[in-house]
């Protein structure tokens, strides 16, 4: 995979990290098949997925997983965003959520999903089982 | 006023569940939450769902304008009180299983939640005996069980229409309170209306 640095041509099987520099440890992972710098500082992303983080002490546990076909990533602000359909599920399947336009801010950590959401559940969003 | 909290009692707002699983216990019941938009806070553990927001679940329907699910923190998760839970009659109660819980999760949502607040026109349909619950606010608490409806709560039964200032039911061993209720229509026919 390739870190994409704004100003570059196309980017493929990217990553865009974040990380709790306090505890130096990764809290989210953006991911995507493709990345394709805008003109505004913004990369469209092909085939998204970001990953949010738990810890368990040391152990790192997969929270949240979402996808969406396509979303736009701003550098500056760390904010993912989409207006098309998304996804987001459980790592263990507990639960999958569905929407149309979406917003993920890392820090402080907000998911904002605009239209028509849709939840199948069988447990809820946190790890606190 | 008695009979009828009595057999509303009987037959159980949200206790479907414990007479049903044992008849077909075997998939987990799923809920499907709708509305027009959905905000998550993880730090925060809060979720809150806005805008027409309808709930499909196995034992109830609930609707409302506003829901927001307080999840509960790792560490400060509440512990559930040992409440004896009602038997299939609804008449007596039988000890809970140590690591069962006694009733199914609120809403399907799972056993983290702490609590869940709706409101705006909030109406509650019990699926199996078709009573409704309407109120502007209802709360309700994982650690006891109870789900309590204000601003103006009614319970619309087959014996007419309970209207009180607070409605409370629990979960878990089935009784509901209400203070300063009213019963309307209590098996008489509709007086004539003025004109």
């Amino acid at each position: 995979m390739a870190q994409v640095i704004p100003g570059q041509g196309v980017q493929k099987r990217i990553k865009f990290p974040e990380y709790d520099r306090t505890k130096g440890r990764i809290t989210s992972l953006l991911t995507g098949d493709q990345a394709i710098p805008q003109k505004n500082g913004t990369v469209l992303v092909k085939g998204a997925r970001l990953e949010t983080y738990k810890y368990d002490g040391v152990k790192r546990k997969v929270d949240l997983i979402m996808e969406a076909p396509t979303c736009l990533f701003e550098f500056r602000t760390r904010v993912a965003s989409s207006s098309g359909p998304m996804r987001v599920y459980r790592a263990d399947g507990g639960a999958v959520l569905e929407g149309r336009g979406f917003s993920w801010r890392q820090n402080p950590s907000l998911l904002v999903i605009s239209n028509n959401v849709r939840t199948m559940t069988k447990q809820g969003f946190s790890l606190n089982e | 006023m008695n009979n009828v909290i009595k057999h509303w009692v009987l037959l159980g707002m949200m206790t479907t569940s414990a007479g049903m699983a044992a008849v077909k216990p075997k998939e987990p019941e799923k809920t499907v939450i709708s509305a027009e938009n959905f905000t998550f806070n993880p730090q925060k553990n809060i979720a809150v769902y806005q805008g027409d927001v309808v709930v499909i679940d196995a034992q109830m329907d609930l609707l409302c304008d506003k829901l927001t699910i307080h999840f509960a923190n790792k560490d400060k998760a509440p512990k559930k009180s040992a409440l004896p839970t009602p038997n299939k009659s609804g008449a007596g109660t039988k000890p809970i299983e140590s690591g069962k819980p006694a009733v199914a999760p609120m809403v399907g949502l799972g056993g983290n939640i702490d609590r869940i607040l709706a409101e705006g026109d909030v109406e509650i349909i019990n699926k199996k005996d078709k009573t409704r619950a309407v109120g502007g606010h209802a709360l309700y608490t994982a650690s006891t069980e109870i789900l309590v409806l204000t601003i103006n709560p009614k319970l619309y039964t087959k014996q007419g229409v309970l209207i009180g200032k607070v409605i409370e039911y629990n979960r878990v061993t089935g009784s509901l309170s209400a203070k300063q209720a009213v019963l309307e229509n209590d098996g008489k026919p509709k007086p004539p209306s003025d004109k």
